[in-house]
């Protein structure tokens, strides 16, 4: 003959799929648990916890706990929903965006990477209009040939450089 | 502790949904005002019900019975 019990379990849990009941029956027995640690009388715990608005209370709190778990999993697909929308928010605004033309790419490399270089280049061409400007026709001659003769002179060096950078081994090595 | 678990606390290998839901809930999480508004507010017969279907879908693919009254 089995020995008496309380029916503690048969009050919580309805039957083997009642997962909320077995929740309940959880927060029951850790709260007997605590109450044993504490020198409860148990006889005295478990008459008070048999009462039906303890009974009640249990469920309550088991569903409660179960209805958090739920939104807690719901939470973490919202948040990879979110992601998902927001990066498709953002592929579609940069599909759309208008397409620029070719010449204000043009403008931009001009402006921004090569700028030093391009100013470099314009300074040296209003320099120059200044002094076609207002030189004489001769100085304005002898500007222009010099400058021929100094480009001139580069390219040949840079052609055929001078043997004098060689290094020369003496004799008998 | 298994070898499962110090991988997962590692993070090489990524936890369950369920096991990051145990986590968040232990840690005190308090659940959005969106995901409250989306679940509502369940009742046992209800999650009992979404419980059993889950499980047997879950039994279906994985042909393991948890569960399962044996």
């Amino acid at each position: 003959m089995s020995s008496p019990y309380n029916q503690m379990h048969e009050k919580l849990v309805k039957n083997a799929k009642d997962f909320v009941g077995m929740i309940a029956y959880s927060i029951y027995k850790s709260e007997k648990r605590e109450a044993i640690r504490n020198g409860v009388d148990i006889a005295s715990f478990i008459k008070l916890k048999s009462q039906p608005n303890e009974i009640k209370k249990y469920k309550a709190e088991a569903e409660d706990l179960a209805n958090i778990f739920l939104q807690s999993a719901a939470d973490f697909r919202l948040k990879s929903v979110q992601t998902q929308l927001a990066e498709q928010i953002n592929k579609l605004t940069l599909n759309n965006l208008p397409k620029e033309p070719a010449y204000k790419g043009i403008l931009r490399w001009h402006t921004s990477g090569t700028a030093g270089v391009i100013g470099n280049f314009w300074t040296a061409v209003i320099v120059a209009i200044f002094v076609w400007m207002f030189a004489d026709q001769a100085s304005w001659d002898k500007a222009k040939s010099n400058a021929v003769d100094a480009a001139t002179a580069t390219i040949t060096k840079i052609q055929s450089p001078s043997p004098s950078g060689s290094t020369v081994l003496p004799a008998g090595h | 502790m298994t070898f499962d678990s110090v991988l997962k606390t590692l993070g090489i290998r990524s936890k369950s949904l369920a096991e990051k839901v145990n986590d968040r809930v232990i840690s005190g999480y308090i659940p959005s005002d969106m995901a409250r508004a989306i679940v509502g507010k369940l009742s046992s017969k209800k999650i009992n019900e979404m419980m059993s279907q889950a499980s047997d879908k879950y039994n279906f693919e994985n042909k393991v019975r948890i569960f399962k009254d044996e």
